[in-house]
């Protein structure tokens, strides 16, 4: 959690729509969001974060709890418009659904991109190995960096269910990374 | 490669749950498994992977986005606007379409010519103002048949009989005046009484005055005399009761619409 203690009043000021408080709410969770978003393969991750914070900024004003879950709130909505594109993309039928590549990580600067292609552009290939379920689940573990509990609530599963599925997800990922790395 | 499934999961090197939760959390203990260092390096190697920050110009769209969508403020001289409820919403909605309806039934009542005398008046002259042409329910002025040597008549031909009998002058004079002032009415197109003569130019000129002597008139003959044989106290063309005669032209009567059969 970067907001920390001040976030009381960052979440009142963003009921208000106070510019500074919706930029600091926006930097703090930008980077997990459209992290999430590429993680799960979507087509156009910088719309769909467009989407996610517009629908923030709309519901903010209902939103009651700490930053938590706020955090975990937020990802809901990211979840939720990303099975809305997926239906939509399975409706037109048109092409399959776009994984994450080079493509994808396309758009951020020179610098981001050269250490996400170094550093492990290429692990995320491995996540198209994964269950859709234990992909949701090591990403919203992992890059939302939320605990079970709100994991299981954003899927709609019991926390057990979670703890198996990210355990399993943790292993595939692991074993696929091993065997392309002996062959 | 097919995604592994729970299957092949099982076959291969599993993670206890702490495993896996020491793993996704950075927190792995010296001496570790190596499956759990290797499972935290997959995890940091992901989070570096992926949690990048948006570019300045996506950035700058997403806030832009925001900003737009942030509910209106509200004025800081006006107090908070509240939504109304659903139950005000609506009555509101009601009200509007009672308005609404009744100017409709009205309007459209008002153009048959089929409101009260006042009211259709009321409409009429409310409706000219918009200029929309309504009957009016009698003409406000009687109109006489076109005379063009008639010149301001008065209103109607009681109030012409009380001018005469109210006027100055002797009993005879009042009683002279009073007979001619069937005189212009008749001229103008009235039915003439049963026993007057069909002779061209009609019971016109004071032919028609009293023969008898002047004292024959008393000095307070009441308006309503009935000097030209049309009903007491009506106006030419006013058949009385708001209702005006299907054949008596309204006012105005050429811009008015001919009514349509079997209107009475």
């Amino acid at each position: 959690m970067v907001i920390g203690d001040r976030f009381a009043a960052v979440l009142a000021g963003a009921r208000t729509g106070d510019e500074a408080a919706l930029t600091e709410i926006y930097r703090d969770l930008a980077g997990p969001v459209l992290g999430y978003l590429r993680g799960q393969g979507a087509r156009d991750p910088e719309d769909l974060a467009s989407e996610v914070f517009v629908g923030l900024v709309r519901g903010v004003g209902r939103f009651e709890g700490d930053e938590q879950s706020f955090r975990s709130w937020v990802f809901t909505i990211a979840h939720r418009r990303l099975l809305d594109e997926r239906r939509r993309l399975a409706r037109r039928d048109d092409q399959p659904l776009e994984r994450l590549d080079a493509e994808a990580l396309e758009g951020g600067d020179a610098e981001a991109e050269a250490v996400a292609a170094l550093a492990g552009g290429h692990l995320v290939r491995h996540l198209d190995r994964l269950t859709p379920d234990q992909r949701s689940v090591l990403l919203l573990r992992v890059v939302a960096d939320l605990p079970v509990a709100e994991v299981a609530a954003i899927l709609g599963k019991a926390p057990g269910a979670v703890k198996t599925l990210q355990r399993r997800a943790l292993a595939s990922l692991t074993r696929s990374m091993s065997s392309e790395a002996v062959s | 490669m097919e995604p592994f499934d729970d299957h092949t999961d099982e076959m291969g090197r599993g993670l206890t749950f702490d495993q896996a939760e020491a793993a996704l959390t950075g927190q792995v203990p010296a001496g570790a498994d190596p499956a759990v260092t290797d499972a935290a390096a997959v995890v940091a190697g992901l989070r570096q992977s992926l949690l990048v920050e948006p570019p300045p110009s996506v950035a700058d769209r997403h806030l832009a986005a925001m900003l737009a969508a942030r509910p209106v403020a509200p004025s800081p001289l006006a107090p908070a606007e509240v939504r109304p409820s659903l139950r005000t919403r609506v009555l509101r909605w009601a009200a509007v379409a009672g308005i609404a309806g009744g100017v409709t039934l009205s309007g459209g009542l008002a153009a048959a010519g089929n409101l009260p005398g006042p009211l259709q008046d009321r409409v009429s002259g409310a409706a000219g103002w918009l200029g929309i042409d309504l009957p009016r329910s009698s003409p406000p002025e009687p109109v006489p048949a076109a005379e063009p040597d008639q010149q301001d008549p008065p209103a109607t031909h009681g109030d012409a009989v009380t001018e005469a009998v109210e006027g100055s002058g002797t009993g005879r004079e009042r009683g002279e005046e009073v007979s001619g002032t069937a005189d212009p009415f008749d001229r103008g197109g009235h039915t003439p009484p049963v026993d007057s003569p069909p002779a061209a130019g009609g019971a016109t000129g004071p032919a028609r005055a009293p023969a008898g002597p002047p004292a024959a008139l008393p000095d307070d003959v009441p308006s309503e005399h009935p000097t030209a044989g049309r009903p007491p106290d009506r106006p030419a063309g006013d058949a009385g009761d708001g209702e005006r005669p299907a054949d008596t032209p309204p006012e105005g009567g050429a811009e008015r619409a001919p009514d349509p059969p079997g209107r009475p």
